[in-house]
Formats: structure tokens, C-alpha cells, sequence
């Protein structure tokens, strides 16, 4: 008996491992996972509701990037849609991986996306950024928020949301000192590469400083306001807990979630884990505000998730259809109970959202958005990001001094983006 | 009387040590798959919880739901297991012939040697080197996203590993056997299928169950070769959950722990054949 079972069993693998099932209407590749999962459940709807076969490719964070670019320099048409992280877009644009979405918007006799997605989500999605031609339409509405728990830093003598750095400096302080080695006032992201340059950039934005001058042709991390920032930096990474130099968003959600930690830059993703009591050792006790000032406004750094057509794709028009349909508003509010950030004002503003717990960020997340800053359009940012990210983790882990790490991370971003200096 | 006292005293000593040793290497290699087993069962909270819960937590079945119901970890399994008994069953078919090839045929000179350290020299290279070359033979041949290009990728790295082990099993049977059910008219194929392949049998066992735990829970190839839910295997899927914002610590639990449990299955079904084939292959006369 056990004999002809694995002798059928055998059989029928061997068959199924050579066979090969029909190729779908349209392939999109996403990342692993709110996002990407959001997207999988909704290309389920879609195929339900069209007919139309649909198949996901989710991939971790990086590797999204690394496929659609191996699918854009082979032109093999192995997706027809791709979710990108904004900063990627030059990229994928500059170097005619994207399809320019105008015309499909003229013909369904457009202009461009509706009025009602928020303006900044918009300007990601066009290239050069906010005056070309739409290259993508937004999904996602990412940007990051300020963390805190509000009755520690009342406690700590900063009552509401910290107006300033050194508002967060104040309270963080107080509470690392009172914290005995096991509660701490703040904690970043200290990791090598997008983590650490992640929570540098809105330090960067809010002492005037950027990577770049305004038409890219000098890098200007040398500048005093830069200095300014890396010093806050530093200032506050004196505060967070050990081992923050190889922190990621899963090392600083935690320290959070279990109350380890009183503040922090993240994304809103991780709010639905904060009020989830399952998850969460705080539920109803974090607030959610807009990046603080430091000599400038403050800023949020952009990080929406957006949706581009390949050129190479092998079905367009059935791809744009369906990221027009995925885009809708009764489609973006189903993405929200997901637990993906919206793009459109009247989701954010939707009462039967912002009257539950969980999407009680809304109106803040908003408002961060209205004031977020992209991260430096450029077509080579990975590598620009991958060079400042190794810098920035130096200084932190205090292999390098803070000015030291500054010099380098400029002659390294000049030398990728070609400036002579 | 007191030197058997003392003998006895000391033997007990060393009794109660090996249990000792027994107990600490029982614990190492027991408690991974026991604290795999309870993280898909606890809560986040619980999961990350300071200082550990060890037993005391409230039992949960949301991981397994939202890997085997929210993701399509179910597709993953029936993948890697159509790729790793598709992939067994080839490397054993060629491998066994190859085996007995190596193990029975007169060869001039060095050839034996030399046929069977080429075999085992493809081995020798991490198979990464080989990824772009497969990815560009597989592309070519329209074959990406296959599960069939993965039977194919996996079966070029077990078949050394098979042929090597099988050859070694047909060395240790007398070839006296064989050749008396020629003398009586039997065929080489006739004496390789009725004769040496039963004997050979739990030398078989052991290689296929060693081939699909390989096949089973290789990732590299498969990260490459795969893109889509139709081919992907388990471990992919798997870290597929290690996401931008998070790593989703109980789904990966739930599905790894449920990952373990065939090829665990299938050694106990065959854990009889496995010791007398470990054990046939490793005795030389």
C-alpha cells in the first residue's frame, strides 16, 4: 500500500513539475509585505470581478528593485506592472524603463489622476519630478511620522507634541537618564544603508541642509547646516539604547512596542502593530505627530509606493486599466483597512475611517504628507543612499567621527553622481 | 571487595555523565524546534516578550491562518514537494546507473578515478557561480518560473551526490551475485535490475531521503530560478515574510515548523532502511 502511494506520488510529481500552467493577462511585482500584500488581495478582487488573470511576483524590499531592473535592462516584459518605492522612479524612468502614462489618461479622456489624491503624492509620480509626464500613479501614501508617548514626555516636561529637536532632546534625555539602562527616551535606525540614512534625512531637512544644491550640480553635506544636523544626530543617538548602530525598523518598532523606547521616526505602517494588543505593550498610549523643527520647519521624509507600467510589458493597456481601477477611491479606502497609508484626501478625511482607533493618524499623516520632502531625485539614489548609509552607520557605531563621516559620504556621493569637485 | 566497589562507583560516574551528555546534546537540538514549534503559536506580544515566555502563554492559530489562508503557503508546499520527489526521482534513476557504472565496468588505466572525481569535482563550486549561466539557459529555453527548471537546476547538483553514494554501495555488494544470474542467461540489465537493485535497496533509501532533504530546503537556485506563487518552494516563500518594516516572526514559524514536518515524516517511514544504508555504504572489506 505505502509502496504504491509513493510510487503514484512519485509519478504524479514528476508530470506536474513538467507541466506548465497558462501565463497571465498581467504580471505585477510588488514587495513583501503590507503593501505588496495589499495589492495581492486587490489583483484577487480584480480577477474575481474581470475575469482577468493576475498574477503577483512579491519579493523582499531589495530584490523588487534588482528584478524590475534585470526586467527593464533585458526588456524581457516579465512584468507588466511594477510597485516602486518613490525613490526609485528616476531611476526606472531616466533610464526608459516606464512607460509614460499620458496617453493612456487622454484616452480615457483625462488630463492625469483626479484632483482628489494629495498634491505631494502626485509629484512623486512624475519625472523630472512634479513637472514631467506621470511615469506612475501613487498607492501607497507613506511618510514618516514622530513616535512618542505622550504621558512620558509630559512627564519628562514637553507637554503635546515636541515642537523642536531639541524639544525631543529635552524629554528623551530625562527619561534615558530616569530609565536606569532599560528605558530610553529615543531610538532610530542606526543600520548600514536605508535604515540609518532613513532616519538621518529628516535631521538633514530640518537644519536647512541636503544632499544636493537645486539643480544637483554640488553635494552639500560640507555646509554648517549639515554639520548642525549630524551634531543633533549624534546628540540623540547618545540617549538611545546599546547596539543602535545595527538597528533596523524591527529592532526600533519592538523597543516601542514593549515600551522599551519612548520616541521614535517611523513609518505609519507600524501604527495598526502600536494599537494592536495582540502586538503591542501601548496600545492608546503612543501619539502620532509631524517631524519637529531644528533651525528650519521640519519635514517627513516621502517613501510612498506607487505603480509604473514596464515598457517592455507585454500588456499595457490591460495593466493601466487595472492600476486606474486599483487607484480608486472605493479601491484606496479598501487598501486603508489593509493597513496601507491612502493617497487620496477623501479617504484620509473618510469618517468611518478616522472614527476608529487605528486609523487615528490620519489627519497627522496627512498633514506629513502635505510637508514631506522626497528623498534626492536622482537616477543613481540606491548607490548615492548605499554610500551615505555606510558613512552615517560609522559615525554611529563611532568608528568615524561625525565631521569625518560627512567628508567621506560627500567625496563618495560625488564621485557616483560624476561631480567634479 | 573495595576495587569492585571503586569499579562500580566509577562506572556509574561515568553512566551519569553520558546521560548528561545525552541530555545537553537532547536539549541542543531539540529546544530550536521546540521554541519554533511555540512561537507559532504565541501572540506577537508573547513572541517578544522580555524576559521569554517559556510555557505560559495564550495558544493562537492566527499564524497558521494568516500563512496558509492570507498567504499562499499551502502553493509553496505542494511546490516544494512536487520539485523535490520530481527531483529525487531523476538524480536516482541517472545516479543509480552512473553508481553501478562506476562501481562494475572495467575501465583502461585511471579512467575509474578520474570519470568519478569529475563527477564529484561539480560539487566543488558553490553553486552560486552557476546562477548566472542557469538563469540565462533557463531564459533562453523560455523556461524561468518553472517548477521544471528548478527539477532540472536541483537534479545537476544531486546527481554527484547520488552517483557517489550509490557507486559506493554497488562496490560493497559481491559482484558474484550478479554474475551467477548472467551464467544462468540473465542480461547486465537483467543482473543490475533483478539482482543488484534489490540488494541495494536501503543504500536507495538513504540516498533519496538525503536527495530530498536537499532538494527540500535548497534556497539559493530557487530565489533565482523562481518568481511567481507557480513555482516558488517553501523556503523562498518563507522569506518572503522578512518585510521593509518588519519580519513577520510567527507566520515564518508557523510555516517553517509545518515545513520540518514531511521530511521528519518521511525518515520515521524509512529511518529502518536509512541506518542499515548509512551503515552498508560505510563498511569496507
Amino acid at each position: 500500500m505505502v509502496r504504491k502511494f509513493c510510487l503514484a506520488l512519485a509519478v504524479a510529481a514528476s508530470a506536474l513539475a513538467i507541466s506548465a500552467s497558462a501565463w497571465a493577462d498581467i504580471t505585477i511585482l510588488v514587495p513583501s509585505g503590507s503593501e505588496g500584500d495589499g495589492l495581492r488581495a486587490a489583483a484577487a478582487d480584480y480577477a474575481k470581478l474581470k475575469g482577468t488573470k493576475v498574477e503577483i511576483v512579491q519579493a523582499p524590499y531589495a530584490n523588487v528593485f534588482e528584478k524590475a531592473a534585470n526586467a527593464g535592462q533585458t526588456k524581457s516584459g516579465a512584468f507588466d506592472i511594477v510597485l516602486m518605492d518613490d525613490p526609485w522612479i528616476p531611476f526606472f524612468a531616466e533610464n526608459g524603463h516606464l512607460e509614460n502614462l499620458d496617453a493612456y489618461f487622454a484616452k480615457m479622456g483625462v488630463p492625469g489622476p483626479d484632483n482628489d489624491f494629495l498634491g505631494k503624492s502626485l509629484a512623486v509620480c512624475r519625472n523630472p519630478y512634479n513637472t514631467g509626464p506621470f511615469v506612475c500613479i501613487p498607492y501607497v501614501g507613506n511618510a514618516q511620522l514622530f513616535f512618542y508617548d505622550g504621558a512620558k514626555f509630559a512627564e519628562a516636561g514637553v507637554s503635546g507634541a515636541p515642537a523642536t529637536w531639541d524639544d525631543v532632546y529635552k524629554a528623551a534625555k530625562a527619561i534615558t537618564d530616569a530609565g536606569g539602562g532599560r528605558f530610553y527616551g529615543y531610538v532610530f535606525r542606526g543600520g548600514q544603508g536605508n535604515n540609518v540614512v532613513a532616519d538621518f534625512m529628516p535631521l538633514l531637512w530640518s537644519y536647512g541642509a541636503n544632499l544636493f544644491n537645486a539643480d544637483r550640480t554640488k553635494v552639500t553635506l560640507d555646509t554648517k547646516e549639515a554639520k548642525d544636523a549630524m551634531t543633533m544626530f549624534m546628540t540623540l543617538k547618545g540617549i538611545s539604547p546599546k547596539g543602535v548602530e545595527s538597528f533596523g525598523p524591527e529592532d526600533v518598532g519592538r523597543a516601542m512596542t514593549s515600551g522599551i523606547a519612548a520616541s521614535s521616526i517611523n513609518w505609519p505602517n507600524w501604527v495598526a502593530t502600536f494599537e494592536d494588543p495582540s502586538q503591542s505593550q501601548v496600545v492608546g498610549k503612543i501619539s502620532y505627530a509631524p517631524m519637529p523643527a531644528g533651525t528650519h520647519a521640519g519635514s517627513s521624509e516621502i517613501g510612498h509606493w506607487t505603480m509604473g507600467i514596464m515598457s517592455a510589458a507585454k500588456n499595457k493597456q490591460e495593466a493601466f486599466d487595472f492600476m486606474a481601477w486599483a487607484t480608486s477611491p472605493e479601491q484606496i479606502k479598501i487598501s486603508a483597512t489593509r493597513g496601507n497609508p491612502p493617497v487620496r484626501f477623501s479617504v484620509f478625511t473618510d469618517s468611518e475611517l478616522t472614527s476608529q482607533p487605528q486609523f487615528r493618524h490620519y489627519p497627522t499623516l496627512m498633514q506629513a504628507i502635505n510637508f514631506s520632502t522626497p528623498r534626492p531625485r536622482h537616477p543613481k539614489w540606491p548607490e548615492i543612499e548605499n554610500a551615505l548609509g555606510i558613512e552615517l552607520s560609522k559615525a554611529v557605531a563611532g568608528t568615524e567621527s561625525p565631521d569625518q563621516a560627512l567628508a567621506n559620504a560627500q567625496t563618495a556621493i560625488e564621485k557616483i553622481a560624476g561631480i567634479s569637485q | 571487595m573495595a576495587t569492585r566497589a571503586w569499579h562500580r562507583t566509577r562506572e556509574a560516574i561515568f553512566r551519569m555523565l553520558a546521560y548528561a551528555v545525552m541530555a545537553i546534546a537532547l536539549f541542543i537540538t531539540t529546544f530550536p524546534v521546540y521554541w519554533l514549534a511555540t512561537n507559532s503559536f504565541k501572540l506577537d506580544i508573547d513572541i517578544f516578550a522580555v524576559p521569554p515566555v517559556w510555557f505560559e502563554f495564550s495558544p493562537t492559530l492566527k499564524h497558521y491562518e494568516a500563512a496558509f489562508i492570507g498567504q499562499p503557503f499551502l502553493i509553496y508546499a505542494l511546490n516544494s514537494l512536487i520539485i523535490a520527489v520530481a527531483t529525487t526521482i531523476v538524480s536516482l534513476i541517472f545516479g543509480t546507473m552512473a553508481g553501478y557504472a562506476l562501481a562494475r565496468f572495467h575501465y583502461p588505466g585511471r579512467w575509474r578515478y578520474q570519470i568519478s572525481f569529475w563527477i564529484l569535482s561539480t560539487r566543488m563550486m558553490p553553486p552560486i557561480v552557476t546562477i548566472i549561466p542557469l538563469f540565462i539557459f533557463f531564459n533562453f529555453f523560455n523556461l524561468l518560473n518553472t517548477r521544471l527548471a528548478v527539477v532540472v537546476a536541483y537534479t545537476a547538483f544531486n546527481l554527484p551526490f547520488v552517483t557517489w553514494m550509490m557507486k559506493s554501495y554497488f562496490q560493497d555488494l559481491p559482484p558474484e551475485l550478479e554474475e551467477a544470474a548472467m551464467v544462468d542467461g540473465d542480461t547486465r540489465w537483467g543482473a543490475f535490475v533483478r539482482v543488484a537493485l534489490p540488494l541495494a535497496r536501503p543504500g536507495i533509501v538513504a540516498t533519496a531521503i538525503f536527495s530530498l532533504i536537499l532538494a527540500w530546503n535548497e534556497f539559493l537556485l530557487a530565489l533565482i530560478l523562481t518568481q511567481t506563487d507557480r513555482s516558488m518552494t517553501l523556503p523562498v516563500g518563507i522569506s518572503g515574510r522578512v518585510t521593509q518594516y518588519t519580519t513577520h516572526w510567527g507566520e515564518i514559524s508557523a510555516a517553517g515548523f509545518l515545513a520540518s514536518l514531511p521530511i521528519i515524516i518521511f525518515a520515521l517511514i524509512v529511518q529502518r532502511h536509512l541506518v542499515r544504508g548509512m551503515s552498508f555504504g560505510a563498511v569496507k572489506g
